[in-house]
């Protein structure tokens, strides 16, 4: 069974990395200017630049260029930056820890408060149910890069609590890691936190008005467990849902929350790679960022198979 | 960062659909929600603003006042000056523009690729349905911010294109709405009308399917544009945007954060104004929903409604030939038993704008052990109800005003007293649905050791030799298979044999069963009622039906309770109540029952239908239906009355009329 799961996730995650390896390729196809020109700088002769040009592959037809970087990609071979010649897997790699402290980190927090405000406002609803209806709101309305400069501005700058800026790899001081990524991480759960909730409240009032609710109550079943336990676990498939989308968010999320707290993650290196038309290091980070969202979907696939056998798999 | 919002079941908003006669048009119901109102007059007022900013800023975007650098708000400069002295909201309303162009830009792009995607998909069905939903899924599975800087890197600072490609990476979610629209649209009949009467396929689409979907698209553009103006502000926010001086507000919240050390008032009108703009935003598209779906419900909620009434409303019906075999296994009944399960005056109600309506009034019956009482009548008569208030599981909405359980010698208040009731060891439940009263993600395993656990207090191995006993007692042979099934692997007739497993699991001594044959296969309801019989000739059940099956009633009933809006009309042991019917209502039910027709007769249908109980008439309540209805009939409430011998009957002219009709 979980096989098949993997094999399922992986024949619909193959195709999604073709797509978004095909779509930056064709973006560079647009491009007005070309890798050459940028590599050999604004003083080169023509000479120069044509045997840039030949010796980067761009005189190949775009088919061919793209089947080379596929072969490259499959060897872990992303290229080289235009930029500073670094190797685009190596540099990636030794910035995917930060990303994934984040996203990991936020998605499981967010993940976990989400589904439990969202479960008891479904069982309680009164106050709390209102506080996750405007808190859903306002992590939709809200620009999430503006929540992180408000918590730097009161808990960075006027209480002091966290640093305002910069990165301590775990390895070196757990202490000092967890204080480094508190305030990026609690911006990104603040974003996403509410819609979880909100996603969860509902699935589970539906859930307590089903007919196997009543008999469960019907049979002395405590109702404490009721919800906790059987609403709960039949509500997974939305609630897992929206925590996949949740990932999804807070993975382009990264992108500014790296840039306002100057972590050294993926997001930071992408927006610098921007400014910089560094094709070949977006191109990385687009197929990395894809590999985690398939991989993320796997997992809760995998979560939600072993909390609900009815689930599909052929 | 690609949020979508869509259109939440039509069933969480119906409970807004007014019963209005005359319909508003659209806007006219926006008009009417304050809230869309302000949100909309707010929004235009910002948008006009931007857009007329050379006019009606106070000052040019540039302009410095050198004697008033990062100063907060002031008569001169109402949101305060930045860092150079240039007025804050001067440069917002500037800055707006570009801002909101470029997100405008998006919805228009998505607009124009979704709406034709998403009609093909939900009109054309099939193969095209299924490739744009795979790449709608597959989109929306990635970040987009990182495709956007992939454009931004090819085109340098140009947000424009960023936003056109965001316009392109939201479409497939807009195609999605349309396409749920279109397909609702599709099935209604009047479309299959117009394609026989030879209208082509593009004139039927743009008639009929465009008209519907306006409010729908509309809705979801709101929200687009809410999360392009976020998107959009948050890329002039990483300096991928236009270049300063140019103000955007992305770039003005950056400006801002270089400032979080001296001036950190400056964060407040810049990101505040991008989220009170997209609040607005989210706001005016809410209440637009609500707008919609109660255009959209007002003639559906009829049409849904009547379908419903009609589908849960059977006919009262025999199956087979069964008849009315008087003391079979009935034999058990204790006649000088004590009642087990005794129930005094119950009254059920729901409120409503602040009146309390009544749907079950003072209904009193009692079951003695080894006794089954049949509550009887058609579908909105209360039986349902009656039988859930007794065991203190209403549903949401409804409540016990009075009414008291005697159980086993215990008195209980259904009103305060429910969470005491012996539920599951005293009085268990069967219901109509046998597969939906399975929580579907527990095993028969499960569901069965778990009660036997709690009702018996058994080890887990020894309750899973209970359980084991329990379905080989409920006739199914292959017990050890069947404790590994989930409900969605059962048949109806053997999982509503689970259902009687688990209610037994307790050992109660009430059995309540709500329709317990009516969802199933005809073949298998006589075996379901020949368990019942079969365990309460064993172990002396108490057992209390609801049907509205005539056939069911002969079959396993001793006693019978007839209702009628919400009211006891007749009550007798089931041979009274074959053999001499008082009540009206109970002789044109037996009247209308084809079993007990004969070839060549026509059937007598019950004409009429049961009023809805806002429409109760305070005399007898079905004096509409009563051929034998006089003037007294409607002139006071018709009290029950009880006979020397315990039958009951609710009618004032039952002796005469039933002289009339033998």
């Amino acid at each position: 069974m979980t096989g098949k799961i993997i094999l399922k996730r992986v024949a619909f995650g193959i195709p999604l990395l073709f797509v978004v390896s095909i779509i930056t390729f064709v973006l560079v196809a647009l491009s007005p200017g070309d890798a050459a020109r940028v590599l050999a700088g604004p003083d080169a002769t023509q000479a120069d630049y044509e045997s840039l040009r030949q010796q980067l592959g761009l005189n190949d037809p775009l088919p061919v260029q793209y089947w080379h970087w596929l072969v490259g990609a499959m060897h872990g071979n992303l290229g080289h930056s235009i930029v500073n010649g670094s190797d685009v897997a190596q540099s990636l790699n030794e910035r995917l820890g930060v990303t994934l402290s984040l996203v990991i980190l936020a998605t499981i927090i967010s993940g976990v408060i989400g589904i439990l405000v969202g479960s008891v406002s479904a069982h309680r609803g009164g106050m709390l149910g209102k506080i996750v209806d405007v808190g859903a709101i306002a992590g939709f309305a809200l620009p999430h890069f503006w929540i992180g400069l408000i918590l730097v501005t009161l808990l960075a700058v006027q209480l002091r609590l966290f640093p305002a800026l910069g990165y301590v790899n775990l390895s070196s001081s757990p202490e000092l890691w967890l204080r480094s990524v508190s305030l990026p991480v609690l911006t990104l759960v603040i974003g996403g936190v509410a819609g979880i909730a909100k996603q969860t409240r509902d699935a589970m009032l539906n859930g307590l008005g089903a007919e196997y609710t009543v008999a469960h109550r019907a049979d002395g079943v405590p109702e404490r467990s009721v919800v906790y336990r059987h609403v709960l676990r039949n509500s997974a498939s939305p609630i897992l849902a929206v925590v996949g989308l949740h990932f999804v968010g807070t993975l382009s999320g990264t992108v500014l929350v790296e840039q306002i707290f100057g972590l050294p993650g993926l997001g930071s290196l992408a927006v610098s790679a921007t400014n910089q038309h560094d094709i070949p290091v977006i191109q990385g980070i687009a197929l990395y960022f894809g590999i985690l969202v398939v991989l993320v979907n796997l997992v809760l696939d995998l979560v939600y198979r072993r909390l609900n056998p009815k689930v599909d798999v052929s | 960062m690609i949020q979508t919002e869509t259109v939440p079941p039509l069933s969480a908003r119906r409970a807004a659909a007014p019963p209005a006669l005359r319909r508003p048009g659209l806007l006219g119901r926006l008009l009417g929600k304050p809230t869309a109102l302000i949100s909309g007059i707010f929004l235009l007022a910002v948008a006009v603003a931007c857009v007329a900013a050379p006019w009606v800023a106070p000052y040019s975007s540039d302009a410095t006042d050198f004697s008033a650098t990062s100063a907060g708000p002031s008569a001169a400069h109402l949101l305060g000056t930045d860092n150079l002295g240039r007025d804050v909201l001067s440069r917002l309303l500037f800055g707006g523009v570009h801002t909101l162009s470029s997100s405008a830009l998006a919805v228009v792009v998505a607009l124009v690729l979704g709406l034709p995607v998403g009609m093909a998909a939900g009109y054309l069905g099939g193969a095209w349905d299924r490739v744009i939903g795979w790449i709608s899924d597959g989109i929306m599975a990635l970040p987009a911010t990182i495709f956007l800087l992939a454009v931004l890197a090819v085109f340098p600072h140009n947000l424009y294109a960023a936003m056109l490609a965001f316009g392109i990476l939201v479409a497939p979610g807009l195609a999605k709405v349309v396409r749920s629209v279109v397909l609702g649209v599709r099935q209604e009949q009047y479309i299959d009308v117009a394609k026989v009467s030879g209208i082509g396929d593009l004139g039927i689409m743009r008639r009929h399917i465009v008209s519907k979907l306006g409010g729908a698209v509309v809705v979801q553009l709101t929200l687009v544009m809410g999360v392009s103006i976020l998107v959009e502000s948050g890329l002039d926010f990483l300096g991928l945007g236009p270049q300063p001086p140019t103000p955007t507000w992305g770039t003005m919240v950056s400006d801002a954060s270089q400032a979080i050390h001296t001036q950190p008032w400056l964060l407040i009108p810049t990101g505040g104004t991008i989220a009170v703009v997209v609040l607005a935003l989210w706001f005016f598209g809410d209440s637009l929903r609500d707008a919609v779906m109660e255009r959209w419900m007002a003639p559906t909620h009829r049409r849904r409604a009547t379908a419903r009434l009609s589908r849960t409303t059977p006919q009262l019906t025999a199956p087979g030939r069964r008849r009315l075999h008087a003391g079979d296994a009935r034999g058990t009944v204790r006649r000088d038993a004590e009642a087990v399960f005794d129930v005094q005056e119950v009254t059920v109600a729901f409120e409503r704008d602040g009146v309390i309506q009544p749907v079950v009034e003072e209904v009193s019956f009692s079951v003695r052990p080894g006794e089954t009482v049949a509550l009887l009548g058609e579908s909105g008569c209360g039986k349902s109800v009656t039988a859930r208030a007794a065991f203190g599981l209403l549903p949401a909405g409804l409540d016990v005003q009075h009414g008291r359980l005697r159980y086993d010698g215990t008195d209980y208040d259904l009103q305060s007293d429910t969470s005491r009731l012996p539920r599951g060891s005293g009085i268990s439940v069967i219901f109509q649905e046998p597969v939906a009263a399975l929580d579907p993600t527990l095993t028969v395993g499960r569901i069965l050791v778990d009660s036997v656990r709690r009702h018996r207090g058994a080890g887990r191995a020894e309750a899973r030799e209970i359980a084991l006993g329990l379905l080989d007692d409920v006739g199914i042979h292959d017990p050890d298979q069947v404790l590994g099934r989930y409900a969605h692997e059962l048949s109806g007739g053997m999982a509503q044999r689970v259902c009687i497993a688990r209610a037994l699991a307790g050992q109660p001594k009430v059995l309540i069963a709500d329709e317990p044959t009516t969802a199933l296969d005809v073949t298998v309801q006589a075996g379901v009622l020949e368990l019942i019989r079969e365990r309460q000739a064993e172990t002396g059940l108490a057992v209390m039906l609801v049907t509205h099956d005539w056939g069911v009633v002969a079959d396993i009933a001793t006693q019978c309770v007839v209702m009628y809006a919400g009211q006891v009309v007749e009550s007798a042991t089931v041979e009274e109540l074959f053999t001499s019917p008082r009540h009206p209502y109970t002789r044109g039910l037996l009247a209308a029952n084809p079993a007990g027709g004969h070839p060549g007769e026509r059937l007598t249908a019950l004409p009429g239908r049961v009023p809805a109980p806002s429409e109760w008439p305070p005399g007898c309540r079905f004096q509409a239906r009563c051929p034998f209805a006089t003037e007294e009939c409607a002139a006071a409430a018709i009290p029950l009355e009880a006979d020397n011998g315990g039958r009951r009957v609710r009618c004032i002219r039952w002796k005469e009329t039933v002289d009339v009709a033998s």
